[in-house]
Order: structure tokens, then C-alpha cells, then sequence
């Protein structure tokens, strides 16, 4: 239950937070959004996703 | 020995729990909070296979991580981690296998550990473990008893055989009680595996001090004195300088009451290391790697007159072992074999236990410890005879039970029951319940075809508490002794504090023994102080299982303080100038017969033994003292359940419309402790009957591998449970106490099973295995009424 490392990127507006998909993406990153948290963490703390 | 009026006892009354404020308040100190300068983080790395030959370990990448410290393979630390103990052989010839903290050639479980890595972070450690690389050569699977008794494919395969022991017992003659049966009647109930579920999960620090050689182990354990001892006998480290601390403990149903690989590999890392480190397990990695409870195959046959009297019983279990014997997984089953013969009278009793092994996680004590399944055994199968004869479940109890005129009564195990009042605790029951209203509504229902049908289930349960005589426990080759140590030290400024051996992780202890020792010394509830899980400040001790802390424990403390009163009366009659006999001692106050303004409170006294100016000629200037208490007996609780399930034959749906419980648990010394107590018995009971289940696939894979698949059941699961006491004291100990540490779970399972099949019995169904789900409920009606025949007989 232990998630593996990832960078945190907070943002405070729509338009930051797709800025900084769109740039992730385009390096070729699997970045995913954390909203509420329910089913993210869950799959962080099982190691079934590894955003990057 | 004292004489506290009633008004003031403290002994009976609802005292809010001591220990709570600061749990509450989050002032606690669980082995994981524990932070100690430059600790190290252990993770392990666990087989994903049931049964496999280990080809390689390659641990290089795992070492090459940032914050990675170092990384072992089990060959890399096999001469140090020794072999795990288990302390009960129960049989000369029991076959007992090495088991390694980490495997070194072959695994036999999904989730034994094969390597540990340490890191600088916990973080850091997760990363390492996922970076080493085990390779597996597959080995069969062994995953049913049954298959695993032809020995087709074996667990050891250097041991020959998957059998462990055959433990046969005899009571009376049961052949003969057979042969004169106009009745008998057999059945097969299978008690399925479970998963304990403490709230707090397992985790150990351990912290060197390299150049004296000495190490204090913190473990979230039920038995910290043993553990000492067993750690000690593992790992060579001498015991003096092992210290154990069980530090606050978030529960352990015997779940805790074992030496752990990880309690072992955590030592010998920071003995090589020469730093502190501290594991802790995640809650899934907990299912694979902490003990599972119960997984029994039982046969059971009941013989009869027609007239409803039992003359005999026959047993035949066999009981999953798991992979590897742990401390007292032999013995579990056996404590069943004193208690098939519950609370009734036959002249013929037979036993015999085979422990098998599969390629599972290893079973031991959990919450009842062998006496839940032969309450559930035996409990169906009298209910079950019941039908048979065409009598009611209940006149069928009343008509074999031992009657409270019988006590002591030896029963035909061999066991003296001290005291018991069957018939109190089932009138008082039966009437809370209802009874013969809810026999008419049920009469009335099926008469109607009503498609919710209504089912009564009765367990009038007994079980065996306060292990144990010392004697008795020697008698069935377990390694140890089942004493209790208590010691009372009384301040200068007449405070006091209690050291108790019995190591607490839930139970209130706190609480209860303060109320004890404060009734019997005559002092206020606040002025004691209870220290204990520390073999440093409570050196000797057996810890905390089997219902046993109140009545060996708690019953030790009293006797201390008696030996603390003796001393202190000597003391006063000094001071007062009196003759030792002419002293009296009531409510916390000593005086001379005649003379009550000639008086000493103890908290003088204990003043004038610190300063020791003016104390009697050659006694000792402390007012402390010590008992080791060894029990004369077992203590015997019981007492009758009730429920009533509502079953909706279409869905199999069963929900639990009352639950009555009258327990008969002796003299209570805390009415809320013993309320909580039942209230999470019958919870963990009654998981049993409709909810849990550890599942494994014919590879050995555990499909019931997290919480979301492993259903432990919530508050609202659960019914609203009414609750009774009747009050029958125990003669064997000076309080009249008996323990209610199991009581709810031992009883509950087989009441609920035995309402669900009731509802069910006139539909042709005789079982509904555990747990009880709507599926299953649903293809045993079924099975019972030919309708679906293509499903019919699944399960």
C-alpha cells in the first residue's frame, strides 16, 4: 500500500491544469488528474498505476 | 480480605475505560508511530506462487536504488534466522518442517516472504522489493485437505506425507453408547478458513545498541514475555539483553499471539546493520503473511435413544494446518476435543484430529481458538437430532444438559465444569426472546407459504477460559506454563501501581485491574496506575489469549493486594501500638477493635514504611509485593442465544430480525468492558455465519486477497443485540470470575446458522454451508426442492 514516486503538479485554474496535461503529454507522460481521490490513490497505493 | 462496603465497590460498576481519553485523543504510541534517529525501513519481498522451487534471486537492481541500504535473499541470512518455533508438538511423531523466516529453496505459500530489503524510506524500500527478481520453478498446488490426504503431491516433499499428526482422545466408551442408540445420525459441517482482522495491522521496530550487544523490540503483539523468550531462542541474541515492549496494540483476536517471520528477519537486519529498523504491513500483505483462523472438515455422529437422550458423540476432524506449523497451530483443533461435548451428559465420547498440510498461509488461535467450531459442531448436530426425532430444539437441551444441582460435574472429556446454571441462563433468555410467540408467527408463516420465511436458532454454548493450569497445559505437550504474575507497589504518597504480566490490546485492562486493586486497598480508581507489555517494567508473564487475563491476571493483581493489606497491618498495628489481631481494615483505613479514633489511613502507613523510621523489628521497609498465580481449573462461561433470521426464499436473502444473548460470565467487574466484549464477539460470530470467507483458487492464488473482496461486516450489517447477564460465580478463584473475551463468538456462529436452516428445514434443507450467502441460501433451497436442477447441488 505503498504508491510509487510521481510528481504532483497542483493548479488553481482550468486553463493550468490544461496547460500542464498538454505539455506531459507531448514528452510522452501518463499524467493523470487527481480530483477527488477515490479511485486514484487506490490504484497509487495497489501499484496498479504508475502516472508519470 | 477487605470489607469495602457495597456502596463503594468499585467491582461491578461501569466504569468509563481509563485507556480511552487518550486513545481518543490520538495521544497514543502504535509500533508505527515509533520514529528513532536513523531508522531503517524493511520491506519484503513475497512469492507470488503457491508452491514453487526458488532458481534465483537476483537482488543488484534492488541494491542500486536510491535510499536503498541493503538487500538479503533468504540463503544470504539462512544461518541467522534459524527456524520459526512452534511450541506445541502435539503428538511425539508430529511432523514438523523447518519453517524459514525467508525462504531459502522452496515456497509453500503465496505471500512467504523469499527476500527483505532495507531503505532509508519506506518509499524507497517499496521500490527495492518491486526490483528484485525472484525466479520460480512451479511445484503442484495443494489447496484441498482431502486431495492432500492421498499425498498425490505434497507440501514437504521431504517429509513424505501431508499429514502432521492423528490426535485420538476417548471418553467413556462410545462404541457401546452406539450399539445401544436407537438413533444415530451423522453429518459433515465444514468450518471455513477466516482472515482475523485487527484493526491495528501487524509491525515491529527493533533498536540496537550495537557495542553492548542489546536490542528492545517493539511488536504489535499479544505476548510479548513469549516472544522475548522465543526471540532469544531464535536468534542466539541473549535473553538480558532482550527487551520486548508491546506498546499500545490495536487488537489482535490471536492473530498477534505468535513469533513472526518479520519479528525475527527485523531483528537479525538490525543486528547486521547495527541500526534501527521497523516494518509494517499493509493490510493485503497482512492476509498473506498473518495467520488465518478456523478451516476445519468436520464429521460428527450423534447417538440417541428415541426418547431424545444422547449417550454418545464422535468426532472426526481434520484441520488445515496451512503451509507451516506457527506457535500453537497443532494445538488449536485440539482444544476442541474437551469441548464437542459442550454442556451435555452421554456416556460415550470420541475425538480424533488429523492436521493436514496445504500450500495456504498457516492457521492458528483465532478468537475461540477450537472451541468456536466445536460450539458450531456440536450445536447443529443437536439441533439437527432434534428434527430428526421430531422435537423441539430447545426440550432437546433441556433434556441433556448437566443441571445446576450437578455442579462440579466431570464431563465425559475429563473436564470439571466448577459452576454453571444452564436452565437460569435459558429461561431468562428464552423469555427476552419470545420464544413461543415467535414459534407461532413461524408455524404461521410456512403454513402460509409466506415467501420470507422465519428461522429460530438456539446455541446454549459452554467454553473453557482462563488458560490454564499449569499441569493441564503439560499434559498436552504445550511448551509452556499458563501462570499469571501480578505485583502491587504502593508509593510513599500512597498511590499505587499495579504491574500486571497479562499484556492488554483492547481489553481494558487498565480499567478492570484498577477497579480491583483499588476495592481491595481501599484507594480511589484515580491513585492507580497499571503498567504492563513491557518485559523490562513487567518481567514475568504469559500475556494476553484465550480469555485468560481476567481470570489468572486480574485475579493475581487481587491476590497482591491481599499480600500488600497482610504487610500494611502489620505496620498500623505497630504505629497504633495494637496487637496485629486487634487491627481491622475497611474501606481503606485501618483501626483497633474498641478504639475507632485509634486508626491509620494506608496511605500513612505507606508514608511510615517509606520513611522507616518507627517499623517493626526486622521487616523490610516496602509495602510491595508479587504473586505468580497458576490456576487450579479452567473457568467454564456460558449461556444461551437466540436468533431469529428472516430468509427470503426467492432471493436467499437473510437478514437478522433479534438476537438475544444472556451470558453467564460470573462476577462482572465491569458491566460496559463485558457489554463490549459480547456486543464484538457477536459481531466477529456472526461474520462467520454470513459474511467472511477466505477463498483459494485451485492454483493457490487468494482470490479474497483485499478488504474489498474479504467481507468483514459493518455496523450496519449487524442487528441491534439484546443483551443479559445471569450471574453464576466461579468457585475456582477468589473473585468468581470466568472471562467473556470469546464468549460472543463462540456462541453466535452457530445460532445464526442454526436460524437460517430452521427457516429453511421444512423446505427438505438440512445445511447451508458457511457463510451463509444469498447464493448459497438460494441453491440449498434448491438443491432441497428439485426446482433449478441444473444448479442444484453447487456448493
Amino acid at each position: 500500500m505503498i504508491p510509487p514516486s510521481f510528481d504532483y503538479v497542483r493548479v488553481s485554474t482550468v486553463d493550468e491544469a490544461v496547460a500542464a496535461l498538454g505539455e506531459r503529454t507531448s514528452r510522452g507522460e501518463d499524467a493523470k488528474i487527481l480530483a477527488g481521490g477515490q479511485s486514484l490513490m487506490p490504484l497509487l497505493r495497489l501499484r496498479l498505476a504508475y502516472p508519470s | 480480605m477487605t470489607e469495602t462496603t457495597q456502596d463503594t465497590a468499585l467491582v461491578g460498576r461501569p466504569m468509563l475505560r481509563k485507556e480511552d481519553a487518550r486513545l481518543i485523543a490520538g495521544q497514543t504510541r502504535w509500533t508505527d508511530s515509533i520514529t528513532l534517529p536513523g531508522l531503517l525501513h524493511l520491506a519484503l519481498v513475497r512469492s507470488p506462487v503457491a508452491h514453487g522451487r526458488i532458481t534465483r534471486v537476483n537482488l543488484d537492481a534492488a541494491r542500486e536504488l536510491p535510499g536503498v541500504v541493503a538487500a538479503y535473499s533468504g540463503a544470504d541470512l539462512a544461518a541467522e534466522l534459524g527456524t520459526l518455533p512452534c511450541a506445541w508438538p502435539v503428538t511425539p511423531d508430529m511432523v514438523h518442517p523447518d519453517h524459514r523466516p525467508l525462504a531459502v529453496d522452496e515456497v509453500r505459500h503465496v505471500g512467504e516472504a523469499v527476500a527483505v530489503v532495507v531503505a532509508r524510506d519506506r518509499y524507497a524500500a517499496a521500490d527495492a522489493a518491486e526490483a528484485v527478481e525472484v525466479d520460480y520453478d512451479p511445484l503442484p498446488a495443494v489447496t484441498d485437505m482431502t486431495e492432500a490426504l492421498t499425498d498425490a503431491a505434497l507440501v514437504h516433499s521431504d517429509k513424505g506425507t501431508n499429514t502432521s499428526f492423528v490426535w485420538p482422545f476417548e471418553g467413556g466408551d462410545y462404541d457401546a453408547a452406539r450399539a445401544r442408540a436407537d438413533v444415530v445420525l451423522a453429518r459433515r459441517y465444514i468450518q471455513q478458513r477466516l482472515i482475523p482482522n485487527a484493526m491495528e495491522p501487524r509491525a515491529v521496530v527493533v533498536e540496537p545498541i550495537a557495542a553492548a550487544g542489546e536490542f528492545t523490540v517493539y511488536s504489535a503483539t499479544q505476548i510479548p514475555h513469549i516472544l522475548r523468550l522465543m526471540l532469544a531462542l531464535t536468534t542466539g541474541v541473549p535473553e538480558q539483553k532482550l527487551r520486548v515492549v508491546a506498546p499500545d496494540v490495536g487488537g489482535g483476536f490471536g492473530s498477534k499471539l505468535n513469533v513472526y517471520a518479520e519479528e525475527v528477519i527485523a531483528l537479525v537486519v538490525a543486528r547486521k546493520l547495527g541500526r534501527p529498523v521497523k516494518w509494517t504491513e499493509s493490510r493485503s500483505e497482512g492476509y498473506q503473511a498473518t495467520i488465518h483462523g478456523r478451516d476445519q472438515i468436520q464429521d460428527l455422529e450423534i447417538a440417541a435413544t428415541r426418547d431424545g437422550r444422547i449417550l454418545g458423540l464422535s468426532v472426526d476432524l481434520k484441520a488445515d494446518m496451512g503451509a507451516y506449523l506457527q506457535l500453537v497451530t497443532p494445538g488449536v483443533p485440539l482444544l476442541g476435543a474437551f469441548m464437542f461435548n459442550a454442556i451435555y451428559k452421554m456416556e460415550g465420547y470420541r475425538f480424533r484430529c488429523t492436521g493436514v498440510f496445504t500450500t495456504k498461509t498457516p492457521t492458528d488461535a483465532y478468537r475461540g481458538a477450537g472451541r468456536p467450531e466445536a460450539t458450531f459442531g456440536v450445536e447443529r448436530i443437536v439441533t439437527d437430532l432434534a428434527h430428526e426425532l421430531g422435537m423441539d430444539p430447545m426440550e432437546i437441551r433441556r433434556k441433556n444438559w448437566i443441571t445446576h444441582e450437578e455442579f462440579p460435574y466431570t464431563t465425559i472429556a475429563g473436564l470439571t465444569y466448577d459452576s454453571g446454571n444452564y436452565e437460569a441462563a435459558t429461561d431468562r433468555a428464552v423469555e427476552l426472546f419470545g420464544y413461543s410467540e415467535l414459534r407461532a408467527e413461524q408455524a404461521e408463516r410456512r403454513q402460509r407459504g409466506d415467501r420470507v420465511q422465519l428461522g429460530i436458532g438456539i446455541s446454549t454454548f459452554t467454553e473453557m477460559c482462563g488458560l490454564a493450569p499449569s499441569r493441564v497445559l503439560g499434559s498436552l505437550a504445550y511448551g509452556a506454563g499458563g501462570w499469571e504474575a501480578a505485583s502491587i507497589r504502593m508509593l510513599p504518597s500512597g498511590k499505587v501501581e499495579v504491574v500486571t504480566g497479562s499484556s492488554p490490546h483492547g481489553q481494558g485492562h487498565v480499567t478492570s485491574w484498577s477497579q480491583i486493586a483499588a476495592d481491595a486497598l481501599g484507594v480511589p480508581f484515580e491513585d492507580v496506575h497499571v503498567i504492563h507489555g513491557d518485559t523490562e517494567s513487567s518481567p514475568m508473564g504469559m500475556d494476553t489469549y484465550g480469555s485468560r487475563s481476567l481470570v489468572v491476571g486480574g485475579v493475581a493483581v487481587h491476590l497482591a493486594a491481599g499480600k500488600v493489606i497482610d504487610k500494611a497491618r502489620r505496620v498500623a498495628a505497630h504505629l497504633l501500638e495494637a496487637a496485629e489481631g486487634d487491627v481491622d481494615f475497611a474501606d481503606g483505613v485501618f483501626s483497633v477493635k474498641g478504639s475507632p479514633e485509634a486508626r491509620r489511613t494506608i496511605q500513612e502507613v505507606a508514608l511510615a514504611t517509606f520513611a522507616a523510621h518507627d517499623f517493626p523489628e526486622g521487616m523490610e521497609p516496602s509495602l510491595n509485593s508479587e504473586v505468580v498465580l497458576d490456576p487450579e481449573n479452567f473457568s467454564f462461561p456460558h449461556g444461551t442465544h437466540l436468533c431469529a433470521v428472516d430468509v427470503d426464499t426467492e432471493t436467499g436473502a437473510v437478514s437478522i430480525r433479534s438476537y438475544v444473548a444472556v451470558d453467564d460470565v460470573g462476577k462482572v467487574v465491569n458491566p460496559l468492558i463485558v457489554e463490549g466484549q459480547v456486543h464484538g464477539g457477536l459481531a466477529q460470530g456472526i461474520a462467520q455465519a454470513l459474511y467472511e470467507e477466505a477463498v483459494y483458487d485451485a492454483d493457490g492464488n487468494l482470490s479474497t486477497g483485499t478488504m474489498a473482496d474479504y467481507l468483514v461486516p459493518a455496523a450496519p450489517d449487524l442487528p441491534e443485540f439484546v443483551t443479559d447477564r445471569t450471574e453464576t460465580p466461579a468457585t475456582s478463584n477468589p473473585l468468581g470470575v470466568k472471562g467473556v473475551g470469546e464468549a460472543g463468538t463462540i456462541a453466535s456462529t452457530p445460532a445464526v446458522v442454526n436460524a437460517v436452516v430452521d427457516a429453511l428445514r421444512h423446505l427438505g434443507v438440512q445445511d447451508v454451508p458457511m457463510p451463509c450467502s444469498p447464493e448459497r441460501v438460494w441453491r440449498a433451497i434448491n438443491a432441497a426442492t428439485g426446482q433449478n436442477s441444473d444448479e442444484a447441488g453447487a456448493r
